[in-house]
């Protein structure tokens, strides 16, 4: 999944000249980019684990990029989904691949997807299509502790931030969008502003969320709810 | 003697003063433990208290742990989410039924992540799937807040435990509450842990018990002082405890008063800043009966104790206080013994210093006053010239015989005839030697029968004799012996004879003075008969007898008039003329009808009464005489008067005064004195009649012959005329002898310048012998019997009527008797 970013990212100083003079000169049909850093409301802390995609407004988003989506991985290591946040177009098709040594049972109860999938060392499992849009929780029934989330948009413009709270959404075709956070200390995505795109520009957005939430991730360790008393 | 209060006794007030002062250190003492050993029991009980919140909370935590375990395992079960996920109740409802049947819970609910109660066991699963509103908003806050919840309270009237963990799937889908019941067995089991009671109120309109372990009538008398504030002592039902408020959802231990207003509202109203659940009380108590047992047994020993020492200490006080007032009562025993005239008793020298000063100042002051009287009552009770008792003395000893019961007492009263002459004749020293010869006479006779002889005056004595009838006799015998023979007295031969009048206590008479007036009239009726001895007749009781109310009587008499004077005519025997008479007492009874003088006059004498009698008599006799004045017929009046009239000084003047207010002549009224009545104590009554005489008041001698006074003694007196005893004329017919006495007394009388009376002229032949020997009047029943002043007019009248031939008429003017 990382391969995208690198691919997006590589040539983004060029782009990025590029981008400042089409604004200045001829509007062109060219592709527009965004810059994002989320910070915690109130707070100087960066915010990981962020997704944040765009709606387009009023019509359907056009597809810049072809069509066929690449298979996303999510992995289980040391007894964790890695990553812990996954965003993805919908209709894109994951794996479960297991690095541990135990076996897992993945399993979702969010309507956007079931999953009822036990996972075996050294078997391939099967792929899942998150056809849906929507938040999906990933939990495993053998080890309660695992907290994995899939977040499934309608949107070819998405991103994730990373530790230091910093994501890019690029390759964004001219128009108008809704930009939408998600996190999974936040009940629900959210809708944070409107977004104009026009020709090659880069915009820099600094956004601050308020995490409602308790971090839902259980204290490292063998934590157990009855353990801390009543 | 006036004895105050009881509680003014030295006795008692030591007593008090000793028990009260102990009594006041032990109740100090009881007070000091008691509050000592409440304090120590209140402190073990409150100890005892929060031990038992502590092991309550452990208890209760461990429970929870245990429960939160149970709840959060049921939540994580697979297929239970599986069937949350579903989103359908009814399957939410099955699978939760499910899971309570498999952990026994009492109580399982589902509640959304918005506080809607999907899925309640309680419901079944018939009924209505509508979600509601969770029905503890601040339960599910604190889950929230922190992940899980837990709280005891009451629910549908049973205590609950609930807890409150998330469901995750894997994040937190819902949440489920799960509910358990506790038991009794659970809350006995906290009692036999703790010997606590446990009683868990709720408000919710006020308090109400859930559970308790208590019983149920008193559960309710608890709820009842579950008021505004709550005290940590509390008596419910009779029974004490002490107790600790515990507030389930504030970590405060109710220790102390609580006030519970500020305790929050009901649930509902409850503001979550407060973060309390609910008003969630358990009441723990101590019943304090069982760990007061040992003090309640420590305090009755120390009461029993108390009262012991308290006992102990009022008997040592009364013994102590004993020691003092034994030997003070003992002194005021001498005390009111001297005042009765006990000397006798020797005192005890009480042991106490100051006590035993006292009883010899009394001891001094008993031989003082002893000495004293003894002086006292030898001037008092004894007679100078012979050394024996005086009357006084002899009343006094006579009383005290007669005091004392079962005894014979006998009283003999002696009179030495004719002592009068001796004295006279012989002088007066020689009669004091005679007195004092008979006084050492009758000690000699009398010492060895152990009676008691005495003086009683003049030439009487008297002698006591103490259960002595035979020896009465001895005595007498002695007495007869001694008076056959002559005693030499100075050096001269006397014969001296004596009458002896006797009588017996208690037959004759319980008293002193009754006794001597029975033997006093003994004597005289011995002086009388001229025998040695006569004894008190007990005939002539009954007439002394009524002396008593006769005096009462007489009184009245003279005051109504009861009284009356009837006169017996002097007839002169030369010319048959009667100017004179006797006027004679005579009292009609209204109940007793007639009594005759001989009954009262001597009792009027021994009571003084006579005096009064006699004025009565002489005022009477004036007013009569003045009476006969009026009615043309004056005449004299002659008055009987007794010695006593004779000592009475004022007598003279008496006289002076009836005469004067009658207005009759001196002369009219003449005075009669028996011979006997000059003889004693004649200095005054020689006075008397000296006066009489000069006042021209007429004086006759009455019953001569009867005494032993001799012409010679009478010519002395300023007496103008003789009364002949009876017992001379009555015979004086038939008795030559008798003739020859009154001739020759006539003769004598006439010789000295005398008119001569003959009383008791009964026949003619008398009067004819009288007028032969030349004696001047008659009186008697022959010319006639006393008669009423009325009669005595008529008869008068009669005679000059009818025997004016007989004698030369009557001349009115009175020969004059001086």
């Amino acid at each position: 999944m990382h391969k995208p970013h690198f691919e997006l990212n590589w040539p983004l100083s060029l782009q990025h000249i590029a981008l400042l003079l089409s604004v200045t000169l001829t509007p062109v049909c060219q592709a527009g980019s965004l810059q994002i850093s989320v910070q915690e409301w109130g707070k100087a802390q960066a915010v990981p684990d962020a997704v944040l995609y765009l709606m387009p407004v009023g019509r359907p988003a056009a597809p810049l990029k072809p069509v066929r989506l690449p298979e996303v991985e999510i992995d289980q290591q040391q007894r964790q989904f890695v990553p812990y946040v996954t965003v993805l177009q919908t209709g894109t098709v994951a794996r479960f691949p297991n690095s541990d040594r135990t076996q897992h049972h993945v399993y979702s109860f969010s309507p956007a997807k079931r999953i009822d999938q036990k996972l075996y060392r050294g078997r391939a499992s099967k792929p899942v299509m998150f056809d849906q849009p929507g938040v999906v929780v990933l939990g495993c029934n053998i080890h309660d502790w695992m907290l994995g989330y899939v977040v499934v948009v309608d949107s070819a413009w998405f991103a994730q931030t990373n530790s230091k709270g910093e994501a890019r959404i690029s390759e964004i075709a001219e128009g108008n969008y809704d930009l939408m956070a998600w996190h999974p200390r936040l009940p629900e995505a959210t809708r944070i502003q409107t977004i104009s795109i026009k020709g090659n520009a880069l915009q820099t957005l600094k956004i601050p969320l308020r995490l409602e939430l308790p971090d839902p991730r259980p204290l490292p360790g063998l934590s157990h709810p009855a353990a801390a008393g009543y | 003697m006036k004895i105050g209060p009881w509680w003014r006794s030295l006795r008692v007030r030591m007593a008090l003063m000793l028990a009260g002062l102990l009594s006041l250190v032990l109740i100090l003492v009881v007070v000091l433990v008691t509050f000592t050993d409440l304090r120590i029991y209140e402190q073990q009980a409150a100890r005892e208290l929060h031990s038992g919140e502590l092991v309550f909370r452990r208890l209760l935590e461990q429970n929870m742990r245990q429960l939160t375990q149970s709840a959060v395992i049921l939540a994580a079960d697979y297929g239970f989410r599986t069937a949350v996920a579903s989103q359908d109740p009814l399957t939410i409802q099955s699978a939760l039924i499910n899971q309570a049947q498999r952990s026994g819970a009492s109580l399982l609910l589902f509640t959304d992540l918005q506080g809607q109660v999907i899925a309640d066991t309680r419901r079944g699963l018939e009924g209505p799937m509508t979600p509601t509103r969770f029905p503890l908003p601040l339960l599910l806050e604190q889950a929230r807040q922190k992940g899980r919840a837990a709280v005891i309270t009451g629910m549908q009237g049973q205590l609950m435990r609930l807890v409150m963990v998330p469901v995750k799937s894997p994040v937190t889908v819902g949440w489920v509450t799960l509910g358990m019941a506790v038991d009794h067995r659970a809350l006995a089991e906290f009692k036999s842990l703790t010997h606590l009671e446990m009683s868990f109120v709720q408000r919710e309109q006020g308090w109400q018990m859930v559970a308790s372990t208590l019983q149920p009538g008193i559960q309710q008398d608890l709820l009842g002082q579950v008021q505004d504030w709550w005290l940590p002592r509390q008596t419910v039902q009779g029974v004490a405890y002490q107790s600790r408020l515990l507030d389930l959802n504030v970590d405060q231990p109710a220790w102390s008063v609580t006030d519970l207003r500020a305790l929050p509202q009901p649930l509902v109203e409850a503001s979550p800043a407060h973060n309390r659940l609910s008003t969630n009380l358990v009441i723990l108590q101590r019943p304090l009966d069982e760990l007061l047992a040992p003090f309640r047994a420590l305090q009755s020993v120390l009461w029993w104790l108390g009262l012991l020492i308290m006992m102990l200490s009022l008997l040592a006080s009364v013994y102590l206080a004993r020691l003092v007032t034994r030997p003070i009562h003992r002194l005021v025993d001498l005390a009111s013994r001297i005042r009765d005239g006990d000397y006798q008793h020797q005192i005890e020298r009480p042991g106490t210093t100051e006590l035993a000063v006292l009883a010899d100042g009394l001891s001094h002051m008993q031989t003082a006053i002893a000495d004293r009287e003894g002086k006292i009552l030898d001037l008092l009770y004894n007679d100078p010239l012979t050394g024996l008792l005086n009357r006084a003395g002899f009343s006094h000893t006579l009383e005290q015989a007669l005091s004392r019961p079962y005894q014979d007492v006998v009283v003999v009263l002696l009179n030495i005839d004719r002592f009068q002459q001796i004295n006279d004749t012989l002088g007066h020293r020689f009669g004091d030697q005679v007195l004092q010869g008979m006084a050492q006479a009758l000690t000699r006779m009398i010492n060895p029968l152990k009676g008691q002889v005495a003086r009683l005056g003049g030439d009487e004595f008297g002698i006591m004799l103490v259960n002595g009838r035979g020896q009465l006799e001895k005595l007498l015998d002695e007495l007869t012996r001694s008076f056959d023979q002559q005693q030499m007295i100075s050096e001269k031969l006397v014969d001296v004879r004596a009458s002896l009048g006797i009588a017996h206590a208690p037959v004759h008479g319980g008293s002193a003075e009754l006794l001597l007036t029975c033997a006093d009239e003994a004597m005289y009726e011995a002086k009388g008969s001229k025998s040695l001895v006569a004894e008190y007749h007990p005939g002539k009781q009954q007439f002394r007898e009524e002396h008593l109310s006769l005096l009462g009587d007489l009184r009245r008499a003279v005051e109504h008039n009861e009284l009356m004077l009837y006169y017996q005519p002097k007839v002169n025997l030369r010319d048959d003329s009667v100017t004179q008479a006797e006027a004679l007492i005579r009292w009609q009874h209204p109940e007793r009808g007639f009594i005759s003088p001989i009954a009262f006059i001597p009792y009027a004498e021994q009571t003084g009464y006579i005096r009064e009698l006699t004025r009565w008599i002489i005022c009477r006799g004036c007013a009569d005489a003045a009476l006969m004045n009026a009615a043309g017929k004056p005449m004299r009046v002659s008055i009987n008067i007794s010695t006593h009239d004779l000592l009475d000084p004022t007598l003279v003047v008496c006289v002076e005064q009836c005469i004067k207010d009658a207005g009759i002549e001196v002369g009219q009224l003449c005075l009669e004195i028996t011979e006997s009545g000059v003889m004693d104590d004649s200095g005054r009554a020689l006075d008397t009649l000296n006066q009489l005489h000069q006042l021209g008041v007429p004086l006759a001698i009455d019953d001569y012959g009867s005494g032993y006074s001799s012409l010679a003694y009478v010519r002395q007196l300023p007496v103008t005329e003789l009364k002949i005893d009876q017992m001379y004329i009555r015979q004086v017919a038939e008795s030559s002898n008798d003739a020859m006495i009154v001739h020759s007394t006539i003769e004598l009388a006439h010789s000295l310048g005398f008119k001569v009376v003959a009383e008791g002229v009964e026949t003619d032949a008398v009067r004819q012998v009288l007028d032969r020997l030349g004696c001047d009047y008659g009186q008697g029943y022959f010319f006639s019997k006393p008669l009423a002043l009325d009669d005595l007019l008529r008869w008068l009248g009669a005679r000059e009527a009818g025997a004016p031939s007989e004698k030369a008429p009557a001349s009115t003017s009175e020969p004059p008797c001086s």
